[in-house]
């Protein structure tokens, strides 16, 4: 065992692949930050608010004005060059801080392909992209023709976990025997074009749809590691996704997973691509030839620190194999009190509404009701309205802003109510806890009510 | 994206169509379709064309009134127009939900009903006698709230109010003013209908701006905050430290607040069920589309809903006739029926906008 992982480590691969996977992320990600700033999501979603919803540690996160826009922008340029493979070690190391500080700054907007894109950038430092087909190429006046395989193969490995672990997380009756939350969302897409009214009102296609989602999840990786079924297996990838662009507001997701995709192509495929890069490669090469510079390819790259990234990439592996798991370290439904929901790729399960109205009591004890439109945005609200660790935050908010007014604590009551994909509402927080006297912690939240119901499975 | 669109829709019809079942499912035929042009249709040529109709024709007779009251200050005349007064203002209730439309552009209900009126601000412009009633600073020295104050508030007994109208003709410059204004309106909103009806009921598509959608949010909206809030719970004390009797609808009239509550209840009711205005019949409506989707039918949430409106209903009939004494005397009982009116907010805005899934107007951003 022991000497096959060695000689697996030693074994080498097209650095094209790579090459290939920085260009295509570099730029798509470039695009996404330009296409988010466009829409005025910067600042809807970051400067007008006046609060905002942190992580647990990192409340120190938070936007900086009018400078957020900075944030982005060194985002954005960062992005474009490690897609041309410019001084690649540094700016992917600059991406990926500035996406993380990006999505640290408010949980409201967590989305599981954010947090995809952070934990890729985050692999992507620790592996050599810009072996070739770069502009450190010619800086440097070295490239690679061959990177170690296992470099590629991490990526194949992230992506796979990506698929495998959202359909473990749709084994469950929920999604398989009550074809929910689909049932919901397809039956209200009765305005599309066509087939709206009929198609889309059909009680069969919501399991069709349903089961054939989490089957796909579970077949995709296995059908693109196979040179069988891989063009195959790449239809349906572009299928399915452009599929749930059209039907769901999902934004650049089905874009990223259609050409993570691309990397699990062979070598040859990944070179066939480039071919027309390296056309423009060569007569930049040309250029500096005139000016005797001259790259030297070297057939293998190796590895400065080797040990030392090797336990890097394992522990990051481990880690993300295990995250989604600890979910089973909270009693009750997972999906009704979201204990361990975020960063386990759970990807459109849930259907939930909710309504929180918050009551303060004051000191003298009287009490009165919030007006949350007067502290959240309309889509801070909504997002809070079913998420505990949301609320109780919020109730903290509150909290310290109406003692400050009375120079002694008030006390923070919530009557939440939330349903959970179409069962009958109930109450989420209990009315009960002065939430203002709760701390956030990882430790199991009493004071979430269980709900009245069974989701078997995971 | 609309290539896309076409391009995808071919792709799954063949994708579909090839294993579709040779026999479908009995199931199959519970949700074949709901017809939402019949809903619409409904709501515009049954419920609220008629309603505005109805409203109009109350305000004719209260322009009527006042001016006769005007041109003969009397004990009678006064009671004939604070009568005709509280009829139509009955009617409004019926009429302020709907803020779609035109109503929403010229912000029709904030020119009718804001409330508690500004006293002081009534008094400068009928001081200034060079007064604009629609400029925009206006909206709370205007509209039923603002005739309540002049026909009922400035005293107790009739004939100081008669005398003042007598002595003072910019008392009743402002009082024609504010009736000749809410006809206005209100011509200007039926004039609308007209052409807006067909614009009304073909807009069926699950998007924001659909009147479909707008509707529905506008009918959440108004119980929240038109009914809920305003003739309930800020007079409570709901939202303040301590109660704030002042802010109760018809504060100068005083018997009548619990009136205008039922009756405003009512209207939502029949909204709900799709009773047709002033018939006992029942068109299509939230009731029967609620009946229809899966998720709403399976809990029976219609019936839930109805058990609701029934107990809301009775909790406000317990209530003093005025709001006002009301809370003077025992405020708990009020904050009984906000309870009870609060048990309807919850159905209307989790449960039922859960099976509706509707696109709901906030800011757009990604999801997954």
């Amino acid at each position: 065992m022991y000497i096959y992982i060695k000689q697996y480590l030693k074994r080498t691969s097209s650095s094209s692949s790579l090459a290939l996977y920085r260009f295509l992320f570099g730029l798509l990600m470039f695009f996404s930050i330009i296409r988010f700033w466009f829409k005025g999501w910067i600042k809807d979603l970051y400067i007008t608010p006046d609060f905002h919803f942190s992580y647990y540690g990192f409340e120190w996160v938070s936007p900086i004005g009018d400078y957020t826009y900075i944030i982005f922008s060194i985002c954005a340029l960062s992005a474009l060059f490690v897609s041309i493979g410019l001084k690649y070690r540094i700016s992917i190391i600059v991406f990926f801080l500035s996406f993380l500080y990006i999505e640290l700054m408010d949980k409201t907007t967590y989305l599981n392909h954010y947090y995809l894109i952070s934990i890729t950038s985050f692999l992507l430092i620790f592996l050599p992209a810009n072996a070739s087909f770069s502009i450190d190429n010619i800086i440097t006046r070295k490239r690679y023709n061959e990177v170690p395989k296992w470099t590629i193969d991490s990526l194949k490995l992230l992506i796979s976990i990506v698929y495998i672990y959202a359909a473990i997380s749709k084994m469950n009756s929920d999604w398989l025997l009550e074809a929910m939350p689909l049932k919901i969302w397809i039956s209200s897409k009765y305005d599309f074009p066509l087939i709206g009214e009929t198609l889309f009102q059909k009680e069969w296609l919501y399991y069709l749809m349903s089961w054939g989602g989490m089957i796909y999840d579970l077949c995709i990786p296995l059908l693109l590691l196979y040179t069988r079924t891989r063009v195959f297996a790449f239809i349906m990838v572009i299928l399915f996704h452009v599929l749930t662009k059209v039907l769901f507001p999902i934004g650049m997701f089905p874009y990223i997973m259609i050409f993570s995709a691309i990397i699990f192509f062979s070598p040859d495929f990944h070179n066939l691509i480039l071919s027309w890069f390296n056309i423009f490669f060569k007569k930049i090469n040309k250029l500096f030839n005139n000016n005797n510079f001259q790259i030297v390819s070297l057939r293998y790259f190796k590895f400065q620190w080797k040990k030392t990234i090797l336990s890097i990439v394992v522990l990051f592996f481990l880690f993300q194999f295990l995250l989604p798991f600890r979910y089973l370290m909270y009693p009750g439904e997972l999906l009704w009190h979201e204990q361990g929901y975020r960063f386990s790729w759970r990807v459109m399960l849930i259907e939930k509404t909710g309504l929180a109205n918050f009551k303060i009591i004051n000191p003298d004890g009287s009490e009165f009701y919030v007006h949350n439109s007067d502290f959240l945005t309309p889509f801070q609200e909504k997002q809070m309205s079913f998420q505990p660790d949301l609320i109780l935050e919020y109730a903290h908010h509150l909290g310290n802003y109406f003692s400050s007014l009375h120079h002694e604590n008030v006390q923070v009551f919530v009557e939440n109510y939330v349903s959970l994909n179409g069962r009958k509402s109930q109450m989420l927080v209990s009315d009960s806890i002065n939430l203002y006297m709760e701390k956030e912690s990882f430790k199991n939240k009493t004071w979430i009510i269980p709900l009245k119901d069974e989701i078997k499975g995971f | 994206m609309k290539l896309i669109n076409y391009f995808i829709l071919i792709i799954l019809s063949l994708f579909i169509f090839s294993c579709e079942p040779d026999e479908p499912g009995n199931e199959d035929e519970i949700f074949d379709g709901f017809n939402r042009t019949e809903l619409l249709t409904n709501w515009a040529d049954n419920i609220i064309i008629p309603s505005y109709n109805a409203f109009n024709s109350s305000l004719m007779v209260l322009q009527e009134d006042i001016n006769n009251f005007i041109s003969s200050p009397s004990t009678t005349s006064l009671t004939i127009a604070s009568d005709s007064w509280l009829a139509s203002y009955k009617l409004w209730q019926h009429i302020e939900m709907y803020d779609i439309g035109l109503a929403e552009v010229i912000n029709y209900k904030g020119k009718m009903n804001i409330y508690p009126t500004d006293v002081d601000l009534i008094n400068f412009n009928i001081d200034s006698e060079n007064f604009n009633i629609n400029n925009n600073n206006n909206f709370a020295a205007r509209g039923f709230p603002a005739i309540d104050y002049l026909l009922h508030g400035m005293f107790v007994d009739h004939d100081n109010t008669i005398n003042t109208f007598n002595s003072n003709p910019s008392y009743s410059t402002y009082l024609i003013e504010l009736v000749n204004s809410m006809c206005d309106n209100t011509n200007l909103i039926i004039n609308d209908w007209s052409n807006y009806r067909d614009i009304f009921i073909n807009s069926t598509e699950n998007t924001a701006t659909s009147a479909i959608n707008k509707m529905t949010n506008d009918f959440i909206f108004y119980f929240e905050k038109g009914f809920r809030a305003n003739k309930i719970g800020i007079p409570a004390g709901v939202f303040s430290d301590d109660i704030l009797p002042t802010t109760v609808e018809a504060y100068y009239k005083r018997d009548v607040s619990k009136l205008l509550a039922l009756e405003a209840l009512l209207a939502i009711k029949n909204f709900f069920q799709g009773k047709y205005y002033n018939y006992e019949i029942m068109g299509s409506s939230f009731e029967s589309y609620l009946n229809y989707l899966p998720v709403s039918s399976q809990n029976n949430l219609t019936q839930e809903i109805l058990l609701e409106f029934e107990e809301a209903e009775n909790q406000l009939s317990l209530l003093n006739n005025d709001f006002v004494s009301q809370l003077e005397t025992n405020p708990v009982q009020m904050l009984y029926a906000y309870d009870a009116v609060q048990l309807l907010v919850v159905s209307f805005k989790v449960d039922m906008l859960q099976s509706l899934s509707i696109s709901v107007d906030y800011v757009d951003a990604d999801g997954d």
